[in-house]
């Protein structure tokens, strides 16, 4: 039976003040200005694998970020969608994690990204088809169970469709978050890249959205490649993105959103004028929809 | 194997081995990007983050065999040596390994014997720059062992801390080439073998050449060689080295019998 979120008595820590607002990806190029010049930045992602090993920003640099800014983790290596057990070592290191600061969640992705120990190094779809459903649902409750909290689950770019497939991504995804009782991330280049490849219909993807499961979202540029195109996070957001945001913030009004951008790393300024643009769709939509509830 | 299972394998190896298995492309549709794209997206992005990877941890061998001939090999090492670990920073230990394989058997390294320590140097500088640990060695502890146990006293060395010895300029060949001007230097063997070190100091990678028993020393310790033998070594006075190895933070530790300090 999966377990509530561990009392915040037990860890002995204070309950931290919830995530709002548009937050950035924080990448190593950017820690020094960061730690320098403590920038108005709401939240802050930390890529979980870069800090459970070594590599990651030395002790004193995490101890710095997390102590200025709310922190939260996302991974890519639970490789929530594989056949093979959960890895549980490498859990109990984001567990680790979660113990010596203040993390305010956990997410990784629904897909699956190693076999039998070798690592693709990618986020690998599976076929929408309840045996995949079940092996979703098995991984993020043994997840959840280590984690001791609800994990979130984010929607993938997809290159792949599979002849076995029994239903749309967004049916699939909705009977995953369901039965495993987890959040959803939504990715909306994601779901952009996956309408422009695989005909994806965006509209009932976003009508169909569990929105009280959703606790984020994720914005990030694409690479055209003519005949597809590559969810590259070394672009700006696209104009199309960006509509596709103004659309979902209207069904998810003060969700936390947060800019990706991985490759080609632009100075600080670029990500955060981003995230400004960000917060402006989200000013003019929550004024817009104050305005009609009047 | 469910059915699931086996599509996971033989997506997984497909991408890894970069192969088109009829078997596999035939579970794909065919729609808008065709079967053989699908895959080959998946493959060409498993190449670039492993071509990446090997690029910035081997920036000299990349200089010295050129892009292409580089990317060969890294496509070869792919196919070897398939990625264990979910964090790419710990990929790429082995192609030293493959280097001094194809030294011997590719005609067109022919004079480019010193790749293999090359290879090894600039592996260990890239996994110190990642080390995390900095271990403050426990004189306390150590001061309060009694006389008579101090002969099976058993040193470790600081995990940031590599000890290598070649019989090539490599040190002059490294720095020569992860400058972006290219050089065209000509190499010659030092009269006697070149010995140093990598480790972390004050949190940034260091070489520093070293003396033949500072080397033989260091590589003993590495060995497990209990202080008594340590000091019956011919021609080295350990208590003359040892301050300079706690002093410089390589030796970080000690054990006793089977207790760790
Ligand atoms: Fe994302």
């Amino acid at each position: 039976m999966f377990k509530q979120a561990i009392s915040h008595e037990v860890c002995n820590k204070p309950i931290p003040e919830p995530i709002s607002g548009v937050g950035i990806g924080l990448r190593s190029p950017h820690i020094h200005q960061i730690l320098s010049e403590r920038p108005a930045i709401p939240w802050l992602e930390l890529l979980a694998d870069n800090h459970i090993a070594d590599g990651g920003l030395i002790p004193a640099q995490l101890n710095a970020i997390c102590e200025h800014y709310p922190v939260t983790l996302h991974s890519v290596g639970l490789s929530l969608g594989s056949t093979d057990p959960v890895n549980i070592n490498y859990l109990n290191k984001l567990k680790q994690l979660k113990n010596d600061h203040t993390i305010h969640w956990l997410s990784d992705h629904l897909c699956f990204t190693s076999h039998n120990g070798i690592q693709s190094h990618d986020l690998l779809p599976v076929p929408y088809t309840e045996q995949s459903i079940q092996t979703f649902v098995d991984n993020i409750s043994r997840a959840q169970d280590i984690w001791g909290d609800k994990i979130l689950v984010e929607n993938v770019s997809n290159y792949m469709s599979f002849n076995a497939s029994e239903m749309s991504e967004i049916d699939f995804i909705n009977e995953i978050v369901s039965r495993a009782d987890c959040h959803l991330l939504v990715d909306v280049n994601n779901l952009y890249v996956n309408h422009i490849n695989h005909a994806v219909d965006t509209t009932d993807f976003i009508s169909k959205l569990p929105t009280k499961r959703v606790k984020e979202i994720h914005l990030a540029g694409y690479e055209d490649h003519g005949n597809y195109i590559l969810d590259a996070h070394n672009n700006p957001v696209s104009d199309s993105v960006w509509q596709l945001y103004t659309q979902l913030i209207q069904i998810l009004p003060n969700t936390p959103t947060l800019i990706e951008w991985d490759n080609n790393i632009p100075d600080l300024d670029v990500l955060l004028n981003e995230a400004s643009i960000a917060e402006s769709i989200c000013h003019q939509t929550n004024r817009h929809e104050q305005y009609v509830i009047t | 194997m469910s059915s699931l299972e086996q599509l996971q394998h033989d997506f997984i190896h497909n991408i890894v081995n970069d192969k088109n298995n009829q078997g596999f492309l035939s579970e794909l549709k065919t729609e808008k990007i065709p079967p053989e794209l699908q895959l080959s997206i998946y493959q060409r992005n498993l190449s670039g983050s492993i071509q990446k990877t090997l690029q910035q941890v081997y920036p000299a061998c990349l200089s010295i065999l050129g892009e292409d001939f580089f990317h060969t090999l890294c496509y070869k090492y792919q196919n070897l040596y398939p990625s264990l670990d979910s964090n790419l920073n710990n990929y790429g230990n082995y192609f030293n390994t493959m280097l001094l394989g194809e030294c011997s058997e590719n005609t067109k390294l022919l004079g480019f014997e010193y790749l293999h320590d090359l290879a090894l140097l600039e592996w260990h500088w890239h996994t110190c720059y990642y080390s995390s640990s900095v271990i403050t060695f426990d004189f306390t502890s150590f001061s309060k062992i009694p006389e008579n146990q101090q002969s099976k006293i058993i040193f470790n060395l600081n995990k940031s801390l590599s000890i290598h010895t070649s019989i090539f300029p490599v040190i002059d060949i490294w720095k020569d080439n992860t400058i972006e001007i290219p050089t065209t230097n000509e190499y010659t063997t030092p009269d006697n073998s070149l010995y140093f070190c990598i480790y972390q100091r004050a949190l940034t990678p260091t070489l520093e050449i070293i003396d033949r028993n500072t080397y033989k020393i260091l590589t003993a310790i590495k060995d497990k060689t209990d202080l008594q033998s340590l000091c019956h070594f011919d021609d080295i006075d350990i208590n003359q080295a040892l301050p300079n190895l706690l002093q410089k933070g390589w030796i970080s530790g000690f054990s006793l019998l089977d207790k760790a300090c």
